[in-house]
């Protein structure tokens, strides 16, 4: 029996397509894992309150994996345009799959990419910490107020970290 | 002539007092917020008493001015509901009357002409204003639920929760 060298070839590259794409791809369908809404509700009211703590009048808003908000808190004493940094934080953070830290990090060495010149709600600025289950992002969360953005991030993982053990 | 501006002197010197409050005359007013923890407290209650009436909502609470201090989108709601919660509860606070009766007066006739002219206010029932004593101090709107003003009722739910805090 002879075989036809390139339509093996073929069939080796589809069976290496396939061994790659996930089951849950293969039938049409990602599975996509989505915060609840009072663990949402929980994380922004634990960032607020770790900021308040340190005497930090902050904001904290908290995004599922498309950027979309599930959860927002105003801290006493913030301004309103808070919010608006904080949404977009939590926006950044997600849309790079980053925390917004490491992005302000990269951005000293490299050029930021041009995304952040012209598209709305992309800012560069400390703050954005993304959620993650195993290597899959499922949200952001962000704080705005505290003074620096290292410590908006440090108010914003202290959120997460009220929730991160039931995240599964 | 005289007795009559004297009159008019005093009168309206009786009525000053009694029309500007001591606050007023200082230039300043005192008024009242609620607290973050309160506000958050306020949606989080909200969510939760529709969802276990099966009810998938929004809530917002925002505070006197209109902005907008909390929001919690409850599992499941849908998209629109993160705009209408906010407009129920804009519209509350603006009118300073609950959703549900601005409803009923529309339904006798009288809808307020700003009412599908400005983007923010709608007639729907969901949004309630928050008072604390006379003063009003916010307003949470909800949206999604199904019919029956279920809306208005896990708005007042929440409002029940946290009165005992808006002192």
């Amino acid at each position: 029996m002879t075989t036809d060298p390139k339509i093996s070839g073929f069939a080796a590259a589809a069976i290496a397509l396939w061994a790659l794409a996930p089951a849950a791809q293969a039938e049409g369908l990602l599975n996509t894992k989505r915060i609840s809404s009072s663990l949402a509700g929980e994380a922004v009211a634990a960032a607020v309150q770790a900021c308040a703590e340190k005497k930090y009048t902050a904001s904290a808003v908290l995004v599922d994996a498309d950027g979309v908000q599930q959860a927002a808190l105003r801290g006493d004493g913030t301004g309103p345009e808070n919010l608006m940094i904080a949404n977009d934080k939590a926006f950044t953070a997600v849309s790079f799959q980053s925390d917004t830290a490491e992005i302000v990090a990269r951005s000293r060495n490299q050029p930021a990419p041009s995304a952040f010149a012209k598209i709305p709600h992309l800012v560069l600025a400390a703050g954005g910490v993304v959620i993650k289950v195993g290597d899959q992002v499922i949200g952001a969360i962000a704080v705005s107020g505290a003074p620096g953005g290292d410590n908006d991030a440090l108010c914003a993982k202290s959120g997460l970290d009220k929730i991160r053990d039931r995240l599964k | 002539m005289h007795c009559r501006l004297i009159g008019l002197a005093a009168s309206a010197a009786l009525l000053v007092p009694l029309v500007a409050g001591p606050a007023a005359a200082q230039g300043t007013m005192k008024t009242s917020r609620m607290s973050a923890m309160v506000a958050y407290a306020a949606v989080s209650t909200a969510v939760e008493t529709c969802a276990k009436q099966n009810q998938q909502v929004t809530a917002v609470v925002l505070d006197p001015g209109g902005a907008q201090q909390a929001f919690l989108r409850g599992d499941g709601a849908g998209i629109h509901t993160v705009e209408m919660a906010d407009y129920k509860a804009y519209t509350a606070l603006s009118f300073r009357t609950d959703g549900i009766d601005l409803v009923e007066r529309a339904s006798k006739g009288n809808v307020p002409a700003a009412i599908g002219k400005l983007p923010r206010l709608i007639l729907a029932q969901g949004g309630v204003v928050i008072r604390a004593g006379e003063e009003i101090v916010g307003a949470i709107g909800v949206s999604g639920a199904r019919g029956n003003n279920i809306d208005t009722a896990c708005a007042r739910a929440a409002i029940d929760h946290i009165k005992d805090q808006l002192k």
